[in-house]
């Protein structure tokens, strides 16, 4: 009942709710204005008022006088040790707040090494993306099909072992062999034992003058001279030179001639 | 807008929202800021009622907005003091002015010395009122104030032995309430007495630096001048503590050790020593050297409060790694 009375009351007043936030908003404003803080200081016009005023003449000089009965020195002396010892609290404190404050970045130093430790810990636990890939290739490389690449075929490195080429026959392997060997696919293998065939013709257009001694401007034309295709008809392995990384021939003879 | 009757909660949260807000920012308008203390203050000035002014300025450093930094803290402090230099009270402008150039340092200009030298005039402490105004001179020979430093430094000034007593004595009575204005009285004390003599005054005023906090001109008095014989302790006690207030902890050590072991004050400079050593990371001696405080009076307690907050707050063994 109360409740909706209230309400009641607050819809005869609602009407007021606006103006009298801007009211207030006006007010604030004007306080603001009016309150501009120590900052804003006066100094620069009343100071200087008041300072010209006394920078006309000197005050008359005073006398050291007594203003009041002597002091026993023994009762200060007491009174500046009590002093030393609310200095020394004081700086007890000073040095507490040290303490703490040490002690916080203590705290967050340990903190900061503990979640290290627990990064690394957690690091050496799980394989890292690389370390994933690694496997992945691995894997990948165990589960191909042997046969598809020269490089898949496990030729010991080690000592002169039977290999097996793409096509099936047997190689005898040295170890710096190998390493060319299983560098190589079949596709490079492939390119290597097919001759390479220009069939493009030759055209040779001479643009030199026929006579250059003629002084006669007239446009003659250049002679063609055509020639037949030049057909490579040398086996590629014949231009391979033997160096220690390609294909050399085999220390016991043997070549890798294409078997065709 | 409007709103229905069921947003009743609503409805009436804003409705004292509203009047709160109006009654806060009505009397946030009409209240006496900081800014209106001082234009009353510089009113009050020019309507030469220096006494009320003062009010004024002292209420402006109590009243909101507060003073942010020091240097506003500072220029509210030179304010009063202007206004206590005006109704006659010395004592008090000194104390200010002193206070705020130990709040900021840029206050130091040819007006602050000017109405030092002023005040120390009135006061009768002419040999300070004569390095003042040398000191103006030499800070900014072109100043509007040189002529009548000229003057006042053409005159000659009487003083009488008597006085040094007086002047100690004054500082005494001043030393717990205004302890800047009190070292004025003991410097001039030390200034009128031969330098190669031994004298309490100095030790008096490397007290009153150190109260007020003007540490860096106690290291100056106390490598200057020597303390008579009854007042070592007391004076390598107020050294260690002039260094502790620069925050150099090995000077201040060894000015502590210096204190006799027969000296009443031998628990104090032994437990000032425990903290200088324990600021300077050397736990385990500050530790050890806590056993060695005497064990009776307030300083037990509070070396034995440190010892639990220091042993409490020991670090733990560390990560090995």
């Amino acid at each position: 009942m109360t409740r909706k009375i209230i309400a009641r009351k607050f819809a005869r007043t609602q009407h007021l709710l606006l103006p009298g936030l801007a009211f207030a908003a006006l007010l604030c404003l004007h306080s603001e204005a009016q309150n501009p803080g120590p900052a804003r200081h006066v100094r620069g016009q009343l100071w200087q008022q008041q300072v010209n005023l006394d920078a006309e003449q000197l005050v008359q000089p005073g006398k050291v006088q007594r203003q009041a009965p002597a002091i026993n020195r023994q009762d200060v002396r007491k009174r500046i040790g009590q002093d030393i010892q609310k200095q020394l609290k004081q700086q007890t404190r000073n040095s507490v707040k040290q303490i703490q404050r040490n002690r916080i970045k203590d705290l967050i130093r340990d903190r900061s090494r503990q979640n290290l430790v627990q990064q690394q810990q957690r690091v050496r636990a799980t394989p890292s993306k690389t370390d994933n890939k690694n496997q992945i290739d691995t894997t990948r490389k165990q589960t191909s099909d042997p046969a598809s690449d020269i490089s898949q075929r496990r030729i010991s490195i080690a000592g002169a072992e039977t290999g097996v080429d793409s096509t099936g026959n047997k190689v005898s392997t040295q170890p710096t062999v190998t390493r060319t060997i299983t560098k190589l696919s079949r596709k490079t293998m492939r390119k290597t034992m097919t001759p390479t065939v220009d069939t493009t013709p030759v055209v040779t257009v001479d643009t030199q003058p026929i006579d250059s001694n003629d002084n006669d401007r007239t446009v003659k034309t250049p002679t063609i001279q055509t020639s037949p295709p030049m057909v490579d008809t040398q086996p590629i392995d014949s231009d391979i030179q033997p160096t220690d990384d390609t294909l050399s021939p085999m220390r016991d003879g043997s070549s890798l001639s294409p078997t065709r | 807008m409007t709103f229905k009757p069921e947003s009743r909660y609503l409805a009436e949260a804003g409705r004292w929202l509203c009047i709160a807000t109006i009654y806060l920012s009505v009397g946030t308008a009409f209240a006496q800021s900081s800014f209106q203390h001082v234009k009353n203050g510089f009113a009050l000035l020019e309507k030469n009622k220096p006494t009320k002014a003062i009010e004024a300025f002292e209420q402006a450093l109590e009243a909101p907005p507060k003073p942010k930094t020091a240097s506003e803290k500072s220029e509210l402090l030179s304010y009063t003091a202007l206004a206590c230099f005006k109704a006659g009270r010395y004592v008090d402008c000194l104390e200010h002015f002193d206070r705020a150039v130990q709040l900021d340092e840029q206050m130091v200009d040819s007006t602050y010395l000017f109405y030092r030298a002023q005040a120390l005039r009135a006061l009768g402490l002419r040999r300070l009122e004569r390095n003042t105004w040398h000191y103006l001179k030499k800070w900014d020979p072109q100043s509007r104030f040189v002529k009548l430093a000229d003057e006042a430094l053409a005159q000659k000034a009487t003083e009488s032995s008597d006085e040094i007593a007086l002047l100690i004595d004054e500082g005494l009575r001043l030393l717990d309430d205004l302890p800047a204005a009190a070292s004025a009285f003991f410097y001039e004390a030390t200034l009128r007495q031969p330098s190669n003599t031994t004298m309490d005054s100095a030790v008096y005023l490397a007290v009153a630096l150190n109260k007020a906090g003007n540490f860096n001109s106690a290291v100056t008095i106390t490598q200057t001048y020597k303390p008579p014989k009854d007042l070592e302790d007391l004076w390598h006690l107020q050294t260690g503590l002039t260094y502790m207030g620069l925050n150099k902890w090995v000077d201040a050590t060894t000015a502590f050790k210096r204190v006799a072991k027969s000296s009443p004050h031998y628990g104090d400079a032994t437990y000032a020593q425990v903290l200088c050593h324990h600021n300077l990371g050397e736990r385990e001696f500050a530790t050890s050297l806590l056993k060695n405080i005497p064990q009776h009076g307030d300083l037990k307690n509070t070396a034995d409060a440190f010892k639990r907050i220091v042993n409490k707050s020991e670090p733990k063994p560390r990560l090995n790694l």
